[in-house]
């Protein structure tokens, strides 16, 4: 039986670096709370109170985060904004891992001209700089959080096509595959014992990084405008929103901006501590 | 009597928290002898040669007993060493396409070892006395080559400029850690030829690690025998090697061939070198000695005198045991 | 000479491609430029045409694509749908401001980079190794618009000393036109060094474990020497072609950064007229990036073999 999901032992290994404690301490602590966190905490992100008294409130033990312009609760709107960046960020990486993993196995596989296509494709796409080529995307897509995800599932499809085929070209020039085949073993039955688990390893460890990108894609095309509209909370417009009071309230940016680094960093710390651990040149005990 | 170039006294090294890869070790090297450290892979001779020179690898530390040189014991791994190390006792290593920085000209390779430790001396002088060394390693055509970079040399050549930077100097002592099994039968020879006459004029003293005991008798007056971390057996290396005293250099003599005559069958030492494991108090060698006994399995052996500057470790010898060698 | 002949033709076929690319996704994008150039109030539809065979929008799409490519061989990039200028021109204009931005980011990255990273490197697995790596991912992990911000803070609002956006080019005054770009360059650059510090570290660490740097130890040099004259010298090998890609990287971030400081650059070029659906601007821009980021890594790989005797020596002898 191909076990598909990491091992107990691998996971066991991933946590036990320092790295991957805390990263993982700092995943589980974010993931709590933009998942919980609305249940818990009282304020609502879209509530405005527009008195003088209620707005800009500085951090304090009534407001934790103190509040906005319009005297909304900045708690509740950067905890609704994380689980936000994490839920398109996770769709998006996923759809172009499947995409691109798709693509990269095919041009693998089937070599040729169809080949020769995708990869000079995959070039191209890759001779955009990430960030202008999400932008055209976005746009072409219209405001609003799908967009997002097409334009960080456009960007992530020839990174995952480039790993899977790669990986693909290797797998199938080993001698195991070849064995299958003269045993005679069909041509999906191959794939799907011998391909497949073996993608497995090097994609996830790719989505893992991938994620940590696309969070940061997503809070810089949000800062440009793009993705969700005000007044629904997202980190990068909320920062935006917020650049012309950083004189009187910095803790409008500062908020936010922690979320999305704590956001980024836990994830970096656990992609890395994956990478190292799956990694076949570090020795074994 | 004058105390000895290099003496190692009952030497342990090991990472801390972990069974030791060289255990209680000892040799002696006197001004301008050779001695040849031989035995098979893993069994600590490497170890042992850096640890001379203090070059040891990150984690692994000298753990217990004492590196003398002329009679002074020395932290080969405290800082001090470093006035030593290239001046008293350099280094020559295996794999010569790997031991030269590839983005460095020979000729300044070796000028940094003549620097090192003659800090005031002129540039230009250095430079000539770099290509004199060349010179004096057979490279032909010195005096261009010395602004050539390591890839444009063969191995046996970057051997050659290897040996120039470890006698730029004139160290008292060098360490040759398998200088030439990198390097074709016939580059072999000369290499070896070359390090011996070197040596000779200068009255260098020399550590050969090898595991080719041809070499170590067409080069050195002494052995010291090792296997699994402990020494099996030292002394002048005709008469081991003619009448050894200890069943794994028999052995071992055995499943060579000679030079001298064919042979029907080689006989291989059945079974595998020890793993690096806690083995507690026994004779590391028992597991594939055919003349083991009970006292093989559960004592170490005590290193007896066989000679005037030989010894051997093994319960054969023991008076107790009643049998003889 | 092949060599280089090859280079160039896969240059031009990757540019094609890439100018494809950029033409199909910008007519994929919803919204009629003149429409939404004009305004979308009292259009007269006789207007409304009148503009559209002015523009060339009325051809059909394979229509444009071929006089799109057919001006792009001839080098002719175009002119803007709203104010009628060459592409060419404006991109002109925009270029050096972004290259100049992109310069000093790349020298502050390296500053701050290759020193952080060697000093990790030296003392590696101790505190003062944790630390840097702990900064260098706190660094890439923060977006380049919140750097941004966190600088404005300190330097424009606390301080008071540096202004917060606009541009004065080095020509007019060159302490103005510094005083406007150090901050954003020193975002792009601090961005460029989180990524950059962890990669010298490792380049570095490579390198220590090789054999030739345990020969330069048995000399008895001292250890500094070892680290710097040896392995951060041949460490520097793959380090550039790092930097490469962090060409590719430091142009995306000067987009954002453009926009928050105002910059007149190429990025920000593209922000304003992918609003504005003008395609032969954006199209343009684009493409100058992509070509810039192409020759770049050419440049690295001439770069390489300047540093490297051993691929210099083999380039000459295939006779290229």
């Amino acid at each position: 039986m191909i076990a598909l999901a990491p091992s107990a032992d691998l996971l066991r290994r991933i946590f036990a670096s320092p790295m991957g404690a805390i990263g993982g301490a700092l995943l589980a602590i974010v993931l709590c709370a933009a998942i919980l966190g609305p249940l818990v905490v009282a304020g609502d992100p879209l509530r405005q109170f527009l008195r003088p008294d209620r707005i800009f409130l500085p951090p304090a033990s009534d407001a934790l985060f103190g509040t906005d312009n319009l005297g909304r609760d900045v708690l509740a709107r950067v905890l609704a904004g994380m689980r936000l960046s994490l839920a398109l960020a996770t769709a998006a990486v996923a759809v172009g891992l499947a995409i691109g993993a798709a693509l990269g196995a095919f041009a693998g596989l089937v070599g040729g001209i169809a080949d020769r296509i995708i990869v000079r494709a995959m070039d191209a796409l890759m001779a955009f700089p990430v960030l202008i080529l999400a932008i055209a995307v976005a746009v072409a897509f219209g405001r609003g959080p799908q967009g997002i995800v097409v334009a960080v599932a456009f960007v992530n499809v020839p990174i995952f096509a480039r790993l899977a085929r790669s990986q693909t070209l290797r797998i199938v020039a080993m001698p195991y595959m070849t064995a299958a085949e003269i045993l005679g073993c069909s041509l999906w039955r191959r794939l799907w014992r011998h391909l497949i688990p073996n993608l497995f390893n090097p994609l996830i460890v790719q989505g893992t990084i991938s994620l940590s990108f696309a969070v940061l894609i997503e809070a810089g095309l949000s800062f440009l405008g793009l993705g969700v509209q005000a007044p629904r909370p997202a980190l990068g417009l909320m920062i935006a929103e917020a650049k012309a009071f950083i004189g009187i309230a910095p803790h409008l940016v500062l908020f936010p901006s922690l979320g999305i680094v704590a956001i980024v960093v836990a994830l970096n710390l656990v992609g890395d501590a994956f990478a190292e651990a799956t990694d076949p040149r570090r020795a074994r005990p | 009597m004058t105390a000895p170039l290099l003496a190692v006294e009952r030497m342990t090294i090991g990472r801390p928290g972990a069974p030791p890869v060289v255990a209680d070790m000892s040799f002696r090297i006197g001004a301008g002898e050779r001695l040849a450290l031989v035995g098979e892979s893993g069994s600590g001779k490497t170890m042992s040669a850096l640890a001379v020179i203090g070059l040891l690898p990150a984690g692994f530390r000298v753990t217990g007993g004492a590196i003398r040189f002329d009679g002074v014991a020395v932290d080969t791994a405290a800082p001090a060493m470093r006035a030593r190390r290239g001046k008293d006792v350099a280094i020559v290593f295996q794999d010569p396409m790997t031991s030269l920085n590839p983005v460095m000209r020979i000729g300044a390779q070796i000028v940094e070892a003549i620097e090192a430790h003659d800090p005031g001396i002129d540039r230009a002088a250095a430079r000539r006395r770099a290509i004199e060394l060349l010179d004096a390693v057979r490279i032909a055509k010195a005096a261009e080559r010395v602004d050539a970079y390591p890839h444009e040399f063969s191995g046996g050549m970057r051997q050659r400029v290897t040996i120039a930077i470890a006698l730029a100097n004139r160290p008292r002592l060098l360490i040759a850690d398998e200088p030439t099994t990198a390097l074709d039968v016939t580059t072999q020879t000369q290499i070896l030829a070359l390090m011996d006459e070197l040596c000779r004029a200068h009255g260098t003293g020399l550590l050969l690690i090898t595991h080719d005991l041809g070499l170590a008798q067409s080069c050195c007056d002494r052995i010291c025998v090792l296997y699994g971390g402990r020494v099996m057996e030292t002394g002048p290396i005709a008469r081991v090697l003619a009448r050894p005293d200890h069943p794994y250099t028999a052995a071992l003599l055995r499943s060579v061939p000679p030079g001298d005559r064919d042979v029907e069958w080689l006989e291989p030492i059945a079974g595998e070198p020890p793993r690096i494991q806690a083995d507690g108090r026994r004779c590391r060698f028992a597991g594939r000695c055919a003349h083991r006994f009970e006292r093989c399995l559960s004592h170490d052996p005590v290193p007896v005198a066989t000679g005037p500057d030989a010894m051997a470790a093994c319960h054969l010898l023991q008076p107790s045991a009643g049998r003889g060698p | 000479m092949s060599g280089l002949l090859k280079r160039a033709v896969d240059l031009v076929v990757v540019m094609l491609c890439v100018a494809t690319m950029v033409f199909v996704l910008l007519r994929a994008i919803p919204g009629d430029p003149v429409l939404i150039m004009g305004g979308l109030d009292n259009i007269d539809a006789a207007a409304v045409e009148r503009a559209r065979t002015e523009m060339g929008l009325d051809r059909s799409l394979p229509e444009q694509y071929a006089i799109w490519v057919g001006a792009l061989l001839r080098g002719d990039l175009g002119a803007s749908l709203r104010s009628g200028s060459r592409v060419g021109t404006l991109i002109a204009e925009a270029l050096p401001i972004t290259l100049q931005l992109g310069g000093m980011a790349l020298l502050i990255g390296l500053a701050i980079s290759v020193p952080a990273g060697i000093a990790a490197a030296r003392r590696a697995g101790t505190a003062r190794d944790a630390g840097i790596t702990a900064l260098a991912i706190v660094g890439i992990s923060t977006p380049p618009f919140v750097i941004a911000m966190a600088l404005i803070y300190l330097f424009a609002v606390v301080l008071q000393a540096l202004p917060t956006s606009g541009y004065v080019p080095f020509a007019e005054d060159p302490v103005a036109n510094l005083r406007h770009m150090i901050l954003p360059a020193l975002t792009l650059g601090l961005v460029a060094a989180g990524v950059l510090v962890r990669m010298m570290r490792r380049c570095v660490l490579d390198e220590l474990g090789e054999d030739y740097v345990r020969l330069a130890r048995s000399k008895g040099i001292p250890e500094s020497q070892v680290t710097y004259r040896h392995a951060a010298r041949n460490a520097m090998i793959p380090f550039v072609t790092i930097v490469g890609i962090e060409a590719g990287i430091l142009l995306s971030g000067a987009v954002i950064t453009e926009t928050l400081f105002a910059v007149p650059g190429l990025g920000r070029l593209m922000v304003d007229n992918i609003n504005q659906r003008d395609y032969p601007v954006v199209q343009g821009a684009v493409l100058v990036t992509a070509i810039i980021y192409v020759l770049i890594n050419s440049g690295v790989d001439a770069l390489y073999a300047i540093l490297d005797p051993r691929v210099g020596a083999r380039a000459r002898s295939r006779g290229e």
